[in-house]
């Protein structure tokens, strides 16, 4: 019994410090190849988006979008202080959720070779893990949170390609009012910061306009299933159906109000305005509007080329892709412009870049970091695709 | 309204019975809280997609009604028996070992099962939702005001089928009543000459397969499915069960319908009865406000536990 009470105590022992050291080594080893490479110092760009889970498709292209910019600044041999550098994108995977952004942020921040960061991709995950770049006085430039509150947290190294929420919100508005001529809405939303305060903005547009909010509604953002909810809204009988949330659960709403037979048209955010809504709901999406933030593509005159190339790379662009990009070439600029690899110094240098022309067009930031120049366009499907409308 | 709220509700109610039948079939039996059930369940739901969308790959897109149904029928067995088999290895390997443990010991295990199933699901399915594919016709049954689409008919039509095939089985057939007979009393029917291990075998293979099943219609309902769906159901189970009685088959049904009806009038109405204060994102918290309404006040449910008898 003794010898079994030794040796059991002998495993447990020899297994925690074996995965320690497996542990501790793994972490160590990307850092230490790269820094093994001869006479070219990496400056790392920390990328921090959903990369798995509901959202995955957001990240996983925000993140492209970034990789293929640093593709390109490494094709062209950027010099800083005198020495050759080479850009490497750091991604990591918040799964869009608030806990792990911060713990992403953390990480990100403490690994010295990453100058600035190109990320969150939602506005619930970049407030927490703003607080943690603010602290560390990096540089941070979301391609696409657009919940007004994130540049409202006095964040110094603050910037955002996209424009905010209250801009598609009320064209949405405007948009039911004048061409879909509504008396009656129902707006729904997912509960997080996005959805919320895409649907608080909404509301108010549309009740100055002079149409009446019948119901609020919500969901869980990891909710599926619908009846009751669609039974209870058809019920009201409303004109429009608004909703801000993501384009999973804005696909099964859609699904259960056609089996309900509620065929009443049908409005989301930006996180609806995604090909792989039309996957999911197939084709009782057909007609459905979402808007989007940023000019329509076709109107950038950058944009096709720079798609073509993308494409070849990647097989598909997605909406976020140019966004992501012109955050990086951002983030270039001002490590050009500060000619040093020092957070502080890129993050000052920054300041001093008031405005960019990039694949998405012009953007020019106000003090709060928001971009002052703001475009939003509105989309239908149309035969399995978005289609521009207006 | 009302009318279709019952619809809803029933249908819904339909789900969480059979998903209370194979809870409670276990726990009448080994008096085990089987947290992996729901696992089992969002199993079901992920591969009959699988399933089906190899079957598609065969005879193409679009299926005509009758080949739609054939489709249907192979891919529910497919997917019950897929979990029947799960809930078969579950057993061996998480529960059995335990057997003569103290009462934690099975309950963690439970927990550390449907975790594990949870994350390779997640591995294999990925994170996001998986849509089911419509193969069947859309529009349904219209009575008066409410609609009932093809999948809730169908899932209103083949529930109360399995049920009483069920009861059927632990009627008439020999497994059946020594099921019945160790949910009694375990010792006593090892006794009496009863092989329990096999008994016990015998309940998660029935009840997983219902549970499988129930994932199939569940999916074909919603037309898509996503991996975190079996905390829900297991919650939903557990309540539905407790409310009913647990051990009581019968009860579970019961709990499970009864359950299915609170959920969605309280969707329909809560938010004019609280004058907007509770929102419909409440819906879940029916399950659970019942499940801690009925543990203090009445555990023994609504049909009563299967009290075992102690002469």
């Amino acid at each position: 019994m003794r010898m079994r009470s030794t040796l059991g105590f002998l495993a447990p022992t020899i297994l925690c410090i074996a995965s320690l050291v497996v542990f501790c080594a793994s972490e160590r080893t990307p850092s230490a190849l790269a820094a093994g490479a001869p006479a070219e110092t990496v400056v790392k760009i920390g990328t921090a988006g959903p990369l798995t889970g509901n959202q995955a498709k957001l990240g996983t292209d925000a993140r492209n979008g970034a990789m293929f910019a640093v593709d390109e600044l490494n094709a062209q041999g950027i010099t800083v202080g005198g020495k050759k550098v080479k850009f490497a994108i750091q991604g990591e995977d918040d799964q869009a959720d608030p806990k792990l952004a911060t713990a992403v942020a953390q990480r990100l921040v403490d690994d010295k070779q990453v100058m600035a960061i190109v990320g969150h991709n939602n506005s619930s995950a970049t407030i927490p893990a703003g607080k943690i770049y603010d602290e560390a006085g990096i540089l941070f430039i979301t391609p696409n949170a657009s919940n007004p509150t994130v540049s409202q947290q006095g964040f110094k190294n603050f910037y955002r390609i996209m424009c905010t929420d209250p801009i598609q919100a009320a064209k949405a508005a405007t948009f039911t009012v004048e061409k879909l001529k509504a008396k009656t809405v129902v707006v729904v939303d997912d509960k997080t910061q996005y959805g919320q305060g895409l649907t608080d903005m909404y509301s108010k547009q549309v009740e100055k306009a002079g149409v009446k909010v019948l119901a609020r509604e919500h969901i869980s953002d990891k909710d599926s299933e619908f009846g009751a909810l669609i039974t209870a809204i058809k019920a009201k009988r409303p004109d429009v159906f608004y909703f801000g949330g993501v384009y999973s659960q804005a696909a099964l709403l859609k699904k259960e109000a056609i089996k309900q037979g509620m065929k009443i048209p049908f409005i989301g955010g930006d996180s609806v305005f995604e090909p792989d809504y039309m996957k999911l709901g197939g084709d009782i999406t057909e007609g459905d509007y979402a808007t989007a933030l940023g000019m329509d593509t076709e109107k950038l005159p950058k944009y096709a080329g720079f798609a073509a190339k993308f494409k070849a790379k990647y097989g598909e662009i997605g909406y976020v892709v140019p966004y992501a990009y012109d955050a990086t070439m951002v983030v270039a600029e001002a490590i050009k412009k500060a000619n040093a690899l020092d957070r502080k110094k890129i993050a000052a240098a920054k300041k001093n870049i008031p405005s960019y022309e990039g694949i998405t067009g012009k953007v020019v930031w106000d003090q709060y970091g928001d971009n002052s120049n703001p475009v939003v366009s509105l989309y239908q499907v149309k035969n399995g695709k978005w289609a521009f409308v207006e | 309204m009302i009318g279709q709220q019952l619809v809803n509700g029933l249908v819904l109610g339909c789900i969480y019975a059979m998903l209370a039948l194979g809870f409670s079939m276990v726990f009448g039996i080994l008096r085990l809280i089987n947290f992996a059930h729901g696992e089992v369940f969002m199993i079901g739901a992920m591969v009959s997609i699988t399933v089906l969308n190899l079957l598609l790959a065969k005879t193409g897109q679009p299926v005509s009604l009758l080949v739609a149904g054939g489709l249907l029928l192979v891919t529910t067995v497919a997917a019950g028996l897929s979990c029947g088999v799960l809930g078969i290895a579950l057993e061996r390997v998480a529960y059995r070992p335990l057997r003569r443990a103290p009462v934690l010991a099975p309950l963690i295990s439970a927990i550390a099962a449907s975790i594990f199933l949870q994350n390779v699901a997640m591995l294999v399915w990925g994170r996001q939702y998986i849509a089911f594919p419509s193969i069947l016709p859309s529009g349904g049954i219209q009575i008066g005001e409410a609609a009932i689409s093809w999948p809730g008919v169908l899932i209103v039509v083949v529930s109360p089928m399995l049920m009483v095939a069920l009861n059927q089985f632990m009627k008439r057939t020999t497994i059946g009543k020594s099921m019945r007979a160790t949910a009694e009393d375990l010792e006593v029917a090892a006794y009496m000459g009863i092989d329990t291990d096999r008994v016990i075998v015998a309940a998660f293979f029935v009840g997983s397969v219902l549970a499988g099943v129930a994932g199939t219609l569940v999916s074909l309902y919603i037309g898509a499915t996503n991996y975190f769906i079996g905390f829900f159901a297991i919650m939903k189970a557990f309540a539905a069960a407790v409310l009913g009685g647990v051990g009581n088959l019968t009860g579970a049904v019961l709990g499970g319908l009864l359950l299915g009806l609170i959920e969605s009038f309280a969707i329909g109405f809560l938010p004019d009865l609280t004058w907007g204060f509770m929102g419909t994102q409440y819906k879940d918290i029916f399950a659970f406000i019942v499940l801690v309404v009925f543990l203090i006040f009445r555990p023994s449910g609504l049909l009563g536990e299967q009290a075992s008898e102690r002469a």
